[in-house]
């Protein structure tokens, strides 16, 4: 009698648990649903909240998007940062990662200790300003590239520190034996370091076109008078002081909807690594 | 020079070359605005006229005449606490949910992760069409199901906060979990068994095994969300933009104001050097926090 | 070495992807507005002029007349852009950046672009003709001109009404608009209690932009009862008079008469609901005309109409509202490289038969007197309603805080904000306000950057 309690209390148990997952994962993804959906419904059915599929399915708030909100300037815009984000950061915080963690030179504590610092302590929005005044004087303040550097800098001491921790992974007598048939570092770097390290590099290389892609305040401000440049993010949100705000949530949903569903879907095919790569930085830090 | 010396310099050489556009992203977009700030701390700046020096003037007007500022900073404290306080054990708890063998774990996993690879600023407008009092879905559901008779306003003075809360939530939920299931998956398996040999049931396990092996983890997951919640201002900004009369106004969103003041059409004179104090001591504090819970968890581990 | 050969490949490759998206990066034309190309460029047929505004109401207008301009002149292009979020900001940074466009609005007093360094002395392109044409509204000491130079010209005025929907207030049997700000208070209340079910509400303001309500409903409501909250007689700050007006507003708030959100409702949202006959009543400038008629943004079905702001505490106040933004429209910033050619078009802009047709349609109300002699008033509803009149309208001297003041803390209008949503006390309020201000204008004028406006026999119901 007591085991058959027991029995069905575990699978009580059991079915609370499945309930409860079950209802918090629909409570994440609502907002999700929420934008998509009413992406395509009439600007009505949105307001008035009806159910959340759409009564007729209007595929014209996304053309609308497309053309009279130039989300394919703002499109191309937020790929291009994107891609110079992520090969530029794998570049830079690999050779840095590699020569933290193999290479003994003059200054390298000075470098590790302010790379941590730099992590630590965050003047956040504050620089921008100066760093403004500098890109007016570099002429650079025309382009993208303030912004792609600001994520890149911002982030680089969290990548350079996952790199630098993966290649302490790496057997040295790897390099050695490299370093006996005479390889230059660079080429050690190249040849031996470079293929071994695949998975944490595509981690950094996620992370950044993700940071890339969403962000928003630098873009924001470099952006303001160039309307040209705008990634989606900033194209989205100014969305809502445009000419169709007040009257055309649906469209702006279709707008949110087409920033968020690109980096979706390359999460649903990544999204292990993402979770891979945090949880190296979890457990080795 | 001797061969070994050249090859040590070449070494070298190379090495400095790799680092180097490392060291410059550095030098360009961290130490030199830190000098900039730093510098202007002690000057009037509005940006048109030449700065003049007033020594720690700014220093005294944020301590003692802007109570807008302090105002923010305890906004800050509350939005971080309210949102460590329901994220962590929330996180946690699903975490050793999803440890205990249940299948479709990767789905849920996934699921439950996704928001953390969302654009805030992006999702927080959806956020805020949803929380509308007018029109927005959350209190049309609300009222259809006569939980509620009046609309209810997120916005308002008394609930911005929590509405922001909410979001913030929302969105780090999944972020934490990863970690503390990676924490999880480090607990060999023969710890429960021997556990179970000795009579423990699942709670007492919970409690006597998991939760102190996972001290570390909890550690670093509780610094870093303080910090991360301490700086985060995006969601807020697209949200309220400082809430109704300061209601959500944070350190960090109170530093960009000072920066980039604006109102549509009015443009308020900037007081670049007041807001490098503002920064300053913005800093400081969250430096102060994070020193403050180290050394405070560091004496629970030993 | 076929190791080298692919490292070699490979650093090609990606060389030519960074090359590839710098100049994706750098300056292109694509679209049809491009804020990139160099202002003023001689390319082989056209000049570019730029044009910068913020004003979405009358969008449509005026790209209708910029196209004709630039067919009537094959010469030239001019180019519009609107920058209705952060005008203020976005003009400052293209400005430090080297990239102001040729000709922008000016929305604030000329003081402000002075001490910038953004705008060209017009003084050169004056003729007698213009001269005439404007009579005393020609030059405007502070608003247009400083130390005898001129800025900028006037075009049209904005007049301030309080807009009320007829539909409603017949539905709940109110006998008319309102004409004091308790009659406000109590229409909005009735109004909410016979609609909230519906969703229709008394009264709603744009208090997400606090300079908006601050100025135009706020301010302006002083200003039509005789006083405000600069006192111009002895040059000095005073918001404690303000008080009344507050707590009207404070206490609709507080009783939840207002319309749900009113802290995150900006003025587009507002117009959206209004036209869908959910407001009772809000304050508001004439661009209201042009924007729910039928080919406006938000065509409304509803019947609507305009009346002076009420009073406090009399139905006959005597003071004026300020006709905002009067002499002020164009200017030519200083980095532009074609100023005569900018100026042809600020010319076009303020011809009599632009600014007659701009009346005509709706889009507001023209202050130059040889145009205003000309233009007619529209049959749309509002237009008679917000034509200027003498007895309630007119132009307001310039005070401090709109010519360069520097204080500490928050400022007025987020200051009246914090008080209609009952954040803080309103007499701790508007006294704190009184003595920061004041204590601004003090160091200013020990410094020379602010002057201290004195009118000793001011009088606004004049």
């Amino acid at each position: 009698m007591k085991e058959h309690l027991k029995h069905v209390f575990k699978i009580f148990i059991i079915v609370v648990k499945y309930v409860f997952l079950v209802g918090f994962c629909l409570l994440i993804i609502y907002p999700f649903m929420y934008a998509v959906f009413g992406s395509f419904k009439s600007n009505y059915d949105v307001m008035l909240g009806g159910s959340i599929i759409p009564s007729e399915w209007i595929f014209d708030n996304y053309i609308e998007a497309w053309q009279q909100f130039n989300f394919f300037l703002y499109t191309r815009n937020s790929i291009i940062m994107g891609l110079a984000t992520t090969i530029i950061s794998l570049f830079t915080c690999s050779m840095a990662g590699y020569c933290i963690s193999r290479r003994e030179f003059w200054g390298k504590k000075l470098l590790e200790k302010t790379i941590l610092v730099t992590m630590f302590i965050s003047i956040g929005t504050v620089t921008l300003r100066p760093i403004y005044l500098l890109m007016v004087k570099l002429n650079l303040h025309n382009s993208l590239w303030p912004v792609i550097l600001i994520i890149l800098s911002a982030n680089m001491g969290t990548y350079i520190f996952l790199i630098s921790r993966f290649i302490n992974t790496i057997p040295r007598e790897l390099d050695e034996a490299a370093t006996i048939d005479g390889a230059a570092p660079f080429r050690i770097y190249y040849q031996v370091i470079i293929p071994l390290i695949r998975p944490i590099l595509g981690v950094v290389g996620l992370f950044s076109f993700r940071a890339a892609w969403n962000d928003y305040v630098n873009a924001n401000v470099f952006t303001m008078n160039l309307p040209n440049l705008r990634p989606l993010t900033v194209g989205v949100v100014s969305l809502r002081y445009g000419v169709m705000a007040a009257a055309q949530w649906n469209i702006m949903l279709a707008g949110a909807s087409f920033s968020i569903v690109p980096i979706l879907i390359i999460y649903v095919f990544t999204n292990r690594t993402f979770i891979a790569g945090l949880s190296e930085g979890a457990v080795k830090g | 020079m001797s061969d070994k010396v050249k090859r040590l310099l070449k070494q070298n050489f190379s090495t400095y070359l790799m680092v180097l556009p490392c060291v410059v992203l550095l030098i360009v977009f961290v130490i030199y605005p830190l000098c900039w700030v730093l510098r202007y701390v002690f000057f009037t700046y509005d940006g048109l006229r030449p700065e003049k020096y007033i020594g720690f003037g700014n220093f005294v007007r944020l301590f003692t005449r802007d109570h807008d500022y302090w105002k923010s900073v305890y906004n800050t404290f509350v939005y971080a606490a309210g949102k460590l306080i329901i994220t962590v054990p929330l996180s946690f708890l699903l975490a050793v949910l999803l440890n205990s063998g249940i299948r479709m774990k990767n789905l849920f996993r996934a699921i439950i992760f996704m928001p953390t690879i969302i654009s805030t600023a992006v999702m927080s407008l959806v956020f805020y069409f949803m929380f509308n009092s007018y029109n927005g879905i959350v209190n049309q559901v609300l009222l259809r199901t006569s939980i509620i008779s009046s609309p209810i306003n997120w916005f308002g003075m008394d609930l911005a906060m929590v509405t922001a809360i909410i979001v913030a939530i929302w969105g780090a939920v999944g972020n934490y979990m990863i970690y503390f299931l990676a924490g999880l998956q480090t607990i060999p398996e023969e710890m429960y068994e021997v556990a179970k040999i000795d009579g423990a049931n699942r709670m007492q396990i919970l409690f006597f095994i998991v939760i102190p092996l996972m001290g570390p983890v909890m550690q670093m997951v509780l610094m870093l969300s303080i910090i991360v919640a301490l700086k985060g201002f995006q969601s807020i900004m697209v949200l309220t933009g400082g809430g109704p009369a300061g209601a959500t106004d944070v350190m960090y969103l109170y530093v960009y104001r000072s920066f980039f003041p604006s109102q549509g059409e009015v443009l308020f004179a900037p007081q670049y050097g007041y807001g490098s104090a503002v920064a300053v001591v913005t800093a400081a504090i969250t430096g102060f926090i994070t020193m403050l819970y180290l050394k405070f968890s560091n004496k629970r581990i030993n | 070495m076929r190791k080298h050969v692919l490292i070699i490949a490979r650093g090609i490759i990606v060389c030519c992807l960074l090359l590839a998206m710098f100049s994706a990066c750098t300056p292109q034309s694509s679209g049809n507005t491009d804020p990139l190309h160099d202002p003023g460029t001689q390319s082989a047929e056209k000049t570019e002029i730029l044009l910068w505004t913020n004003q979405r109401a009358d969008l449509v207008f005026r790209e209708e007349k910029r196209a004709a301009f630039n067919n009537a002149n094959p010469d030239l292009n001019v180019k519009m852009e609107v920058f209705t979020e952060d005008y203020a900001t976005t003009l400052e940074l293209a400005v430090a950046s080297g990239q102001a466009p040729d000709i922008f609005q000016v929305l604030n007093n000329a003081r402000y672009y002075l001490d910038r360094n953004m705008l060209q002395p017009l003084d050169k392109y004056v003729t007698d003709d213009l001269k005439q044409r404007y009579g005393n509204l020609f030059m405007i000491d502070e608003v247009n001109t400083i130390d005898g130079k001129l800025y900028t010209l006037a075009e049209r005025g904005i007049t301030f009404r309080l807009i009320y929907n007829k539909d409603i207030f017949e539905a709940v049997g109110l006998p008319g608009p309102p004409k004091t700000t308790e009659q406000m208070y109590d229409y909005a209340k009735q109004i909410t209690e016979w609609g909230r079910k519906d969703g229709i509400y008394g009264y709603a303001m744009q208090l997400k932009s606090t300079a908006s309500v601050g100025d135009r409903v706020i301010d302006q409501t002083a200003r039509r009862n005789g006083f405000f909250s600069y006192d111009f007689i002895n040059g000095k700050f005073n918001f404690s008079v303000m008080k009344p007006i507050l707590s009207v507003y404070r206490k609709m708030y507080e009783e939840g008469i207002m319309f749900p959100g009113i802290e995150g409702l900006e003025i587009d949202p507002l117009r959206t609901q209004f036209a869908a006959g959910k407001i009772g009543m809000y304050i508001n400038g004439n661009w209201e005309t042009a924007i729910y008629a039928e080919n406006g943004q938000f065509p409304t079905k509803c019947n609507w109409g305009a009346v002076t702001i009420p009073g406090i505490g009399t139905e006959n106040p005597s003071g004026k509202t300020n006709i905002n933004n009067a002499g002020k429209s164009w200017g030519i910033s200083i980095s532009s490289e074609v100023p005569d050619l900018a100026w042809r078009y600020i010319e076009y802009l303020l011809e009599d038969d632009y600014l007659a047709e701009y009346q005509e349609k709706g889009y507001g109300t023209i202050v130059v007197p040889s145009a205003a002699k000309i233009a007619k008033f529209p049959d749309m509803i509002g237009a008679e309603d917000f034509a200027m009149k003498d007895t309630l309208d007119m132009i307001w001297p310039v005070s401090p805080e709109t010519a360069g003041l520097k204080f500490e803390g928050k400022n007025a209008y987020d200051t009246y904000a914090a008080i209609i949503l009952g954040a803080v006390d309103i007499d701790a309020a508007l006294a704190d306000l009184t003595s920061r201000y004041n204590a601004g204008l003090n160091a200013g004028e020990k410094d020379g950057t602010v002057k201290r406006v004195v009118i000793p026999n001011f009088d606004p119901t004049k």
